[in-house]
């Protein structure tokens, strides 16, 4: 029994005294920049790095993953409450979750968040355990051509995003996409739509958009309201009701297994976890309309999954020596720096650092839902304070968020300007969900299209000799014409009930 | 209740860090913590190494330095903060090869000029590009004379994959593809972590890589160093030949540096000790460990050094940006 040896060594590591201190640490900074709106465990663990160069390797480790682990935990709850994802993967937490604390079951919404990241982060740590290389080797797999069909496939799941009108949401999708061309070109190094100001050299921010959009819009539209709705806090009891288990629970595994996926992929984030995992949810679901409207589902999926997600995305990095995203070539960095390079040969050198490290995210996740449980009471309370003193301190920790990332006042301003747009997206009844899903995806399709064409030496018969590639792609024509499909039959059906 | 936990947790990260950087003799006004502006994003090289700096550095002068990274336009945000803040000995630049050599000539407008708005201050470190295969996709390929015939053999059949466009690993490839006379296809990757996946897969065959990142992978053996572009061998890796003996192409090298720099007008005093402690550091044996461990190269040197070598930079990389034909506006 290797694993068990494994998980035993790893355990012997994980629980030493200082060990358990640094994950609490890391698990409880964590939360705490989590639940700031735009300070993200990047700019956190880049800060907080000199002073780990002075601990052990393994206990500097642990301290990190905690940070970034407990960030997904902490970025739901003002999701939750006041509509502003603390973190860019809880933006689709804001769609269910907000509605579900104005309904009067912020509490319930909470728990499952919570109970939910728990779930996943448990199961992820186990599959990390047993499942690592092959995994890794899946990622491998995932070569221009197959991006590219992801990406297509994610697209079409954003209009699924969307609970309102088809036409709208593709409207907003498109706006996206238009969005994600400011830039630098990656192929031709020509820059786009950048109006020679250097802040748009590399694309707009996706904190600033999804600050603007989702913080700055929502309290510009309460402000007009001549009398401000005022949110109930508890409806029922403060925490979820049978019913509401019953649905949260499949959703929280569903999510969980996408998450863990997606978190393997090179390039894949807890972001794009979250939204598919929405995305399945919805579609599977034999009401899609209550989604949008307070779906416990809604909830327990993306939260489950952006866990997951965060956990797994140190796999390519633990097994190959390969960071899947900007935060965990950090993280490589450190551990350069620590003189613990990460190689294919990393689990074999290094046993009981990565097995410490695997298994204190479990112990992590135990002392997060220790953390965030009882705050959940106290978290609610926050929806009594009046709007004129949530407003100001929303709009300040936007602010403080998005300025922190590049210390860029202009890109303060261009959030602003976001929110304006949020605005008016809102006024006319369009989701701006969908539009950041656009965002993201469109220039990761496009990059990775023309890289695939540049590889096949111009040959778009590639993108169907590949199978996942040409699996991809059917899938989204399939999810193309389910989505057509029954809008169709419903204009019909008004057309003939006109007659 | 967020903000003054906030605040908490800020108060006790200074106190920490203020603890460990230590007190020692007043030098020049401690109004505020000096901060080194990096142009590329948290987790770069340059941010790493300016990190493992500042510590040392901010312990010998008594300061607390921050790093602050404002990344962007291949580095030229960073720079032009810097170009624009006031020359008082608290704002200084992690500047590369790139961005105060390559990007003179590689971007057609800047706001700023890499000489004139400038004071070098001290050369810190060679970052070597090493030229690597994956064994996996192409075993046969052991040697650079390996790589070259069979490129030669089946011309345009080969990828090679950069960090994007104009920067040192495109440069590179196309510098080596030009002396090497061979039809290579140069894939541009968003940064490292994509390009490294690319070789690692397969989409890319070859790839000029900077050191930093792959150590480890080239101790494992998961990609095959045919050669490195400085002039010497490089301590970390003494197996590993130079390109110019490999290749057989004498003369041969591309390399790209990190340096400190501050606005220009900054008070003599300031720059002559900022100088001497960076040399002090460099030459340390632990720094030195440090370094090497990464793969790059110590160059502590004086500030008319330094001052050669960028000038000596700048027409060199203009000669080769112009043979590449990348060229970004």
């Amino acid at each position: 029994m290797d694993l068990l040896a494994n998980l035993w060594l790893g355990f012997s590591v994980a629980v030493t005294p200082t060990n358990l201190l640094f994950c609490l640490i890391g698990a409880l900074v964590g939360t705490l920049i989590g639940v700031l709106p735009g300070i993200g465990p990047l700019a956190t663990i880049s800060m907080l790095l000199p002073l780990t160069y002075h601990f052990e390797p393994v206990t500097a480790l642990i301290m990190l993953a905690g940070i970034y682990y407990g960030a997904q935990y902490g970025g739901s709850t003002t999701a939750i409450l006041v509509n502003l994802p603390g973190e860019t993967s809880s933006v689709v937490t804001t769609l269910d979750g907000h509605q579900m604390a104005r309904q009067g079951r912020a509490g319930a919404a909470l728990a499952i968040a919570a109970l939910g990241s728990f779930f996943a982060g448990s199961v992820a740590t186990l599959f990390i355990a047993v499942a690592s290389p092959p995994l890794a080797e899946l990622g491998l797999q995932f070569q221009a051509p197959e991006y590219f069909a992801l990406m297509a496939l994610g697209l079409v799941g954003a209009v699924v995003l969307a609970s309102g009108a088809i036409d709208k949401a593709i409207g907003v999708t498109v706006l996206g996409l238009l969005l994600g061309m400011i830039g630098t070109d990656v192929n031709s190094g020509t820059e786009r739509f950048t109006f020679r100001v250097p802040e748009l050299s590399d694309g707009i921010g996706f904190v600033v958009i999804a600050m603007g959009l989702f913080g700055v819009a929502d309290i510009l539209v309460n402000l007009e309201k001549a009398e401000m709705p005022r949110l109930t806090a508890v409806v029922g009891r403060l925490w979820p009701s049978k019913d509401e288990f019953r649905r949260a629970a499949p959703a929280a595994v569903r999510g969980t297994l996408l998450g863990s996926l997606i978190g393997v992929l090179p390039g894949g984030s807890a972001a794009l976890a979250a939204f598919s995992s929405y995305a399945l949810e919805k579609k599977i679901a034999r009401d899609p309309t209550r989604f949008g409207r307070g779906a416990v589902e809604g909830v327990a999926g993306p939260e489950s999954a952006n866990n997951a997600g965060a956990q797994t995305s140190f796999i390519p990095m633990l097994t190959l020596g390969i960071p899947a995203n900007a935060l965990m070539a950090l993280m490589m960095g450190a551990m350069q720096i620590y003189g613990v390079a990460p190689s294919p040969r990393f689990i074999s050198e290094q046993p009981a650092l990565f097995w410490g490290v695997i298994c204190s995210m479990w112990v992590g996740n135990v002392m997060l839902l220790v953390i965030n449980l009882p705050l959940i009471g106290l978290w609610v309370q926050m929806l009594r304070l009046p709007y004129r003193l949530l407003h100001p301190t929303i709009l300040l920790l936007c602010c403080i968020g998005v300025y922190s990332l590049n210390s860029s006042a202009t890109e303060v301003l261009f959030m602003l300007g976001f929110g304006v747009l949020g605005y008016l997206l809102l006024k006319f009844g369009c989701e701006p969900a969908p539009l950041l899903l656009g965002f993201v995806l469109g220039p990761l399709m496009e990059e990775n299209l023309r890289r695939a064409l540049l590889v096949s030496r111009g040959d778009p018969w590639v993108f169907l000799q590949r199978p996942i590639s040409a699996g991809l792609l059917i899938g989204a024509a399939l999810l193309l014409v389910a989505v057509i499909l029954p809008s169709f039959r419903r204009t019909r059906e008004q057309a003939f009930q006109e007659e | 209740m967020s903000v003054t936990r906030r605040c908490a947790v800020a108060g006790a990260v200074l106190a920490v860090s203020a603890a460990l950087s230590g007190a020692s003799a007043q030098e020049w006004p401690k109004e505020r913590p000096i901060q080194i502006i990096g142009g590329f994003p948290t987790g770069a090289g340059t941010d790493i190494f300016a990190r493992l700096l500042a510590e040392p550095l901010g312990r010998v002068l008594g300061q607390t330095i921050v790093v602050d990274n404002r990344s962007g336009a291949g580095g030229n945000i960073g720079s032009e903060f810097v170009a624009r803040a006031k020359p008082d000995g608290y704002t200084f630049l992690i500047g590369t090869a790139g961005t105060h050599a390559i990007n003179a000539t590689l971007y057609k407008q800047l706001n700023f000029d890499v000489v004139r708005d400038f004071e070098p201050v001290a050369l810190l470190v060679d970052v070597p590009n090493v030229l690597i295969v994956n064994p996996k996709t192409l075993p046969e390929i052991k040697s650079c004379a390996d790589l070259l015939a069979a490129a030669k053999k089946e011309p345009g059949k080969f990828n090679y994959a950069s960090t994007g466009n104009g920067a040192s690993t495109h440069l590179a490839g196309a510098q080596f593809a030009q002396a090497a006379n061979v039809d290579i296809v140069h894939v541009p990757y968003r940064g490292t972590p994509p390009a490294m996946n690319a070789m690692m897969s397969g989409e890319a065959q070859i790839m000029f890589q900077q050191s930093i990142p792959i150590m480890g992978q080239l101790k494992a053996g998961t990609f095959r160093p045919l050669g490195i572009s400085t002039a010497q061998r490089v301590a970390a890796l003494p197996d590993v030949p130079t390109i110019a003996e490999a290749c057989n192409l004498p003369g041969w090298e591309s390399t790209t540096w990190y340096a400190l720099f501050v606005p220009k007008g900054t008070p003599e005093p300031i720059v002559r000790r900022v100088n001497e402690e960076a040399n002090k550091i460099l030459r340390d044996p632990e720094f030195e460990r440090k370094t090497k461990d990464m793969g790059l190269v110590p160059l502590p040197s004086s500030r008319d050094e330094f001052r050669q070598v960028q000038a000596r930079d700048i027409d060199k990389w203009r000669d080769r940006v112009r043979k590449s034909g990348a060229q970004v506006d």
